[in-house]
């Protein structure tokens, strides 16, 4: 990890900052959860908890606001257990939603190259708490609405150093689709772009991070600006009225966002992060909903 | 630990809610004014009489009306168990497979209407069901003679 210097930070945040400004009302960011997955060891502790409080901005005058919690143990020297889970709060034309989301649960494994350099390999699941067919008054909601994307997903990932880069590289593939989402665009009772989603099935995603860590002289302040490419490896599909599966055309392809990641260490056991993210390169057509032009979060952390 | 992550659960589970804004309140006002005030009775063009399936309870009448706005079905003196997603489809069988979605059930008891979209050839669905899309689990059925 690179020490900074104030200029570079200067740059990096006007950077981000016309990034954000020229792109804040695109859309895209669409993490269906394995962004938000450390694929790095956090903190030396054993155990560490961390709460994190995210405001994202969604289609059609939507906004979220998600809660999740993460517990993480040091089983061994290479070894360690995460789990995470998920609370979401979405507002919009629609009303309101707050419900469960998902639950995460991954073992990260470090190893060392012949090199010395550590690789860190990942893997996990994502399990859902709905199906995703959350109703407001017996009204089908689309997709933005939903707290989980109801699908049984496995995560597979590995963090390495090349130069002074720190790169992340993830899949996450769907492996038991029980969405079960019922909204239809033209039953909708509130006009709207909201594709029809129907007993959506949803394709795979897979994540490159380009980041360029950088600390201060005392390695209290961290600074992580990066690059987050996601790639949906397939149309989705849906079931129309007449019972028939339909791909969305324009559902696969490439995000790309700009991130900015701040941490303060407090002290050994605790530490603070803000993330910042917005996307500048977005897919036509997102029908999982989750589509973000603006998220912002902050975390808190404490290990033992 | 695992003590509170379970009553983390536990606790968000049963606050888990839903409210609907002003905007879908007029809308679901203005797409389901009060039965009472809608046009005069139709002839029914066709007309079937509900059955349920096996752990079912079911009653009323499924008829095809024409209205001005277009072909309608009308579910009469009706009233279904409950269901957590149920649908009225029309079907070219008694079971979902080749069928038209009409919606959600708007209610498991009273009269009620569903659009039929303009230029479906009625005859290629001689079933009206009630099905349960979420748990893919078929409530009831009617032939429409």
């Amino acid at each position: 990890m690179q020490v900074f210097n104030k200029k570079q930070i200067i740059i990096l945040s006007l950077l981000f900052v016309i990034v954000a400004n020229n792109q804040l009302f695109a859309q895209g960011c669409s993490d269906a959860g394995f962004c938000t997955i450390p694929l790095r060891p956090a903190a030396a502790s054993k155990n560490n908890i961390q709460t994190e409080l995210a405001y994202l901005r969604g289609e059609e005058n939507t906004s979220l606001a998600t809660l999740s919690v993460s517990y993480s143990r040091q089983i061994s020297k290479k070894l360690q257990w995460d789990n995470k889970i998920v609370l979401a709060y979405v507002n919009g034309n629609y009303g309101t939603v707050f419900n469960l989301g998902d639950i995460y649960s991954t073992l990260r494994y470090g190893i060392k190259t012949s090199s010395g350099k550590m690789v860190h390999l990942l893997g996990g699941v994502k399990l859902p708490f709905n199906q995703s067919n959350l109703k407001i008054r017996n009204v089908s909601l689309p997709m933005v609405y939903q707290t989980s994307l109801g699908t049984y997903d496995l995560i597979l990932g590995a963090a390495f150093d090349a130069g002074k880069l720190d790169m992340n590289v993830a899949v996450q593939l769907p492996v038991v689709q029980q969405n079960r989402n019922s909204f239809i665009m033209e039953q909708a009772p509130l006009p709207g772009t909201f594709p029809t989603t129907n007993l959506f099935r949803r394709k795979a995603d897979v994540l490159w991070r380009v980041g360029y860590p950088l600390k201060s002289k005392t390695a209290k302040w961290s600074f992580n600006p990066n690059l987050l490419a996601i790639y949906h490896l397939g149309e989705d599909s849906y079931e129309n009225i007449f019972g028939k599966r339909e791909n969305i055309k324009g559902s696969s392809g490439l995000t790309l966002n700009a991130n900015l990641q701040i941490g303060y260490r407090l002290n050994q056991q605790q530490s603070l992060q803000l993330s910042l993210a917005t996307p500048f390169v977005v897919r036509d057509t997102r029908p999982d909903g989750l589509t973000r032009s603006f998220v912002a979060s902050v975390s808190y952390q404490f290990g033992w | 630990m695992k003590i509170y992550i379970w009553f983390f659960c536990v606790a968000i589970g049963l606050t888990a809610c839903t409210k609907e804004s002003g905007a879908l309140k007029t809308a679901l006002q203005n797409n389901n004014p009060p039965v009472t005030a809608r046009l005069p009775v139709q002839p029914a063009l066709k007309r079937g009489v509900l059955y349920p399936t096996a752990g079912i309870q079911v009653m009323g009448v499924v008829k095809i009306i024409q209205q001005p706005s277009g072909l309608q079905v009308q579910l009469d003196s009706f009233s279904v168990s409950a269901g957590p997603d149920l649908k009225v489809y029309l079907s070219q069988a008694a079971t979902p497979g080749n069928h038209l979605n009409l919606g959600n059930l708007q209610s498991n008891t009273g009269t009620q209407y569903y659009t039929i979209p303009a230029g479906t050839n009625l005859s290629a669905y001689p079933f009206v069901l009630i099905h349960c899309q979420q748990y893919n689990h078929l409530f009831s059925y009617a032939s429409l003679q």
